[in-house]
């Protein structure tokens, strides 16, 4: 069982850890978001006014002669209380365009288009390795049941798990007490990695599987798969002269019930048709899964309400997925759990590498290139996200991509180059990585105003993780000789 | 209130056990460290509702343990000490080297992954149960039975076994569809 806790771990484990670490920040992109929109108004509701004056104006924006497939609105909520929108057009030329606009939550005009390359960046590490949809996504589920069968191998090679669960040898050797930190780390954050991995393999392979149930249970029709799992689709209809009355809707909506449910997410599709749909979907922080949909057709009829409490338990289930990969159920304190969970969860990668590394030491078979390649890719990915988080404050978002595959790029082959020196190299990494962190928070500061409100915390949580990151360096420079030889004779060490 | 208490429990309930495992009244403790826990779950549900209770039940928990051997990572100056050769590396012959790590690789990827979506979509479409629920059950269970075939065909160490069962399963769901 050891091996097949070994085969499968080896063969993912640098796509695992960045899965894991990108996961990490994922879970506050929509701070991000915002933290990279710092001048956009805040507000905690928006009127039915300013929701309707929003889409229309986005969809004044639009290209001439384009096929719009939908319109949506985002926000406010607890984590971006900002209002945003979207159009997703097809161009004449065939191509397909998404445009993202911040808008006035008090009037709806729009105030320019949303500038997120660095949350997009953490976004797409995450859910699809920036590869091309639909690759992207599977290869990531793939590997969420990767580590979901990890997890499992895990418990199933630790027959003393529970004899086992408090012990740290950190005075015996490196490979006993990395196996230790490995196992404890895995062991008590065991609810949390089924979840994770399982929640995230399913998410990633969300496509295929509905692809493949259609086939099947519906002999090929998706929209039929599509209703069953997601609610009402559009209807063939007669064809709109403007607009869908999403703030009629809105109104009613907020008349009629008096839960004072905030509304997250508006999606207008197919909004020339009045068979078309439009889904107001409403925040439930009272039930793991979380939101539901209050869904219209276009021409302003009331459908129904899909998903939320007295809905079928398989909808439920399904609805709870989202929420419990992405932390979102439970405010900040669950998000700063999550965050401190899939921390772990990313230490858990890297300690397996090392137990790895130090098995084959201990055999006389030691890999240093392999050892510094790695090393490379986790500090190179530290170094090449602190990069775009400084190439997103100072306004230069086209390089953000660019800086980062470059500075990781430049990490693993640097490490590579002189494998016995990764232990010097790693703190000179962090180093860099935090002094890049610490130009983002005051550039992003003094020049893009992010000195109130969620701006300001997200500027303080950069400047605080530049700080950790200078810790750990420091930490590894006072193990590390060599660097102390390097610094003092201010040469590089030979 | 309750959810503070829960808290709490979780953090003493830990604690316990890790006494329990230093040798003080190990029985004890143990009860004594479950009945913390058991506790911490109710008052969790009592202050946020069944689904988010337990929810943040399994993740404090997690949190509560790694609160108690944290500070030791902390304060530690190395974890571990530089190694030395002391084992023979073991050997491959019974995993059937390169060759067949990459056929277990094969059966643990694409063979198995049609495996489960063989089981899903059977379970989709003939399961008794209403129409969203046999759906989403046969979606939700496809990750799963796939993880399980990876565990299965990368631990077994007969190759012909990690080829037949997969195989297996597709004819018999090929065949229930048929049906």
């Amino acid at each position: 069982m050891i091996e097949s806790h070994s085969i499968l771990g080896l063969t993912f484990a640098a796509l695992i850890y960045i899965v894991s670490l990108t996961g990490a920040f994922t879970l506050f992109v929509e701070e991000i978001a915002v933290w990279e929109n710092a001048d956009a108004p805040m507000a905690e509701r928006v009127s039915a006014q300013a929701y309707q004056a929003a889409l229309e104006n986005a969809y004044g924006e639009r290209g001439e002669g384009s096929d719009i497939h939908s319109l949506l609105t985002f926000g406010p909520t607890e984590f971006a209380p900002a209002l945003m929108v979207r159009l997703n057009e097809t161009l004449p030329s065939g191509e397909e365009r998404h445009t993202d606009w911040i808008a006035d939550p008090r009037t709806g005009a729009l105030l320019g288009e949303a500038d997120t390359p660095l949350s997009h960046l953490i976004e797409q590490l995450h859910v699809a390795l920036h590869l091309p949809a639909p690759w992207g996504r599977y290869l990531v589920g793939l590997l969420g049941v990767c580590m979901f069968s990890l997890v499992i191998s895990g418990i199933l090679a630790h027959p003393t798990i529970f004899k086992d669960a408090f012990k740290l040898r950190f005075d015996r050797n490196r490979r006993i007490a990395w196996t230790d930190l490995h196992n404890r780390l895995s062991v008590w954050g065991l609810p949390f990695h089924l979840v994770l991995t399982f929640t995230g393999g399913f998410l990633g392979l969300a496509g295929l599987i509905i692809g493949a149930v259609a086939m099947l249970a519906y002999d090929g029709d998706r929209e039929r798969a599509l209703v069953s799992l997601q609610g009402p689709q559009p209807i063939k209809g007669a064809q709109l002269a403007g607009l869908p009355p999403v703030g009629q809707m809105v109104r009613q909506i907020r008349e009629v019930r008096e839960d004072g449910h905030p509304i997250e997410l508006i999606i207008v599709r197919d909004p020339h048709n009045s068979g078309g749909i439009t889904a107001i979907n409403m925040l439930d922080d009272s039930i793991l899964d979380s939101r539901y949909s209050l869904i219209f057709r276009n021409s302003g009829a009331f459908v129904e309400t899909y998903g939320g409490e007295g809905a079928p338990a398989g909808l439920r289930a399904l609805a709870m997925l989202q929420p419990l990969h992405f932390g979102t159920f439970g405010g900040y304190p669950i998000k700063f759990l999550y965050f401190v969970m899939a921390l772990a969860l990313t230490w858990v990668t890297s300690s397996g590498m090392k137990i790895w590394f130090s098995r084959r030491e201990q055999q006389g078979r030691a890999v240093p290139r392999m050892r510094a390649a790695w090393h490379g890719m986790t500090a190179g990915l530290t170094l090449g996200l602190a990069g775009a988080t400084l190439a997103s404050a100072a306004g230069v978002g086209e390089l953000v991509l660019p800086i980062c595959l470059a500075a990781w790029i430049a990490a693993i082959a640097a490490f590579l180059l002189a494998p016995f020196r990764w232990e010097t190299f790693y703190p000179v990494a962090l180093i860099a990585s935090a002094m890049l962190l610490l130009g983002a928070a005051g550039i992003a500061t003094v020049t893009s105003g992010a000195t109130t409100g969620l701006p300001a915390v997200v500027s303080i949580a950069v400047l605080v993780i530049a700080l950790m990151l200078a810790g750990f360096a420091l930490r590894g420079w006072r193990r590390d000789d060599s660097f102390a030889h390097w610094v003092a004779a201010g040469t590089q060490p030979g | 209130m309750f959810a503070f208490a829960g808290f709490g429990a979780q953090l003493l309930g830990i604690a316990a056990w890790r006494q329990a495992r230093g040798g003080h009244a190990p029985l004890m403790l143990f009860w004594l460290g479950l009945a913390l826990l058991v506790a911490s779950l109710a008052l969790l549900i009592a202050a946020f509702g069944t689904s988010l209770g337990i929810s943040w039940a399994l993740l404090v928990v997690s949190i509560a343990a790694y609160a108690l051997f944290v500070p030791r990572l902390v304060t530690t100056g190395e974890i571990g000490r530089p190694i030395r050769r002391t084992r023979a590396p073991r050997s491959k012959a019974g995993r059937g080297g390169a060759l067949g790590l990459g056929l277990r690789l094969l059966r643990a990827g694409p063979l198995y992954l049609i495996a489960a979506l063989g089981v899903g979509t059977t379970c989709a479409t003939s399961l008794p149960w209403e129409e969203a629920n046999r759906l989403m059950f046969g979606g939700l269970i496809i990750p799963a039975v796939w993880a399980l075939g990876a565990l299965h065909a990368t631990a077994d160490l007969d190759l012909r076994r990690v080829l037949a069962v997969p195989i297996a399963i597709i004819l018999v769901t090929v065949g229930l569809y048929l049906l």
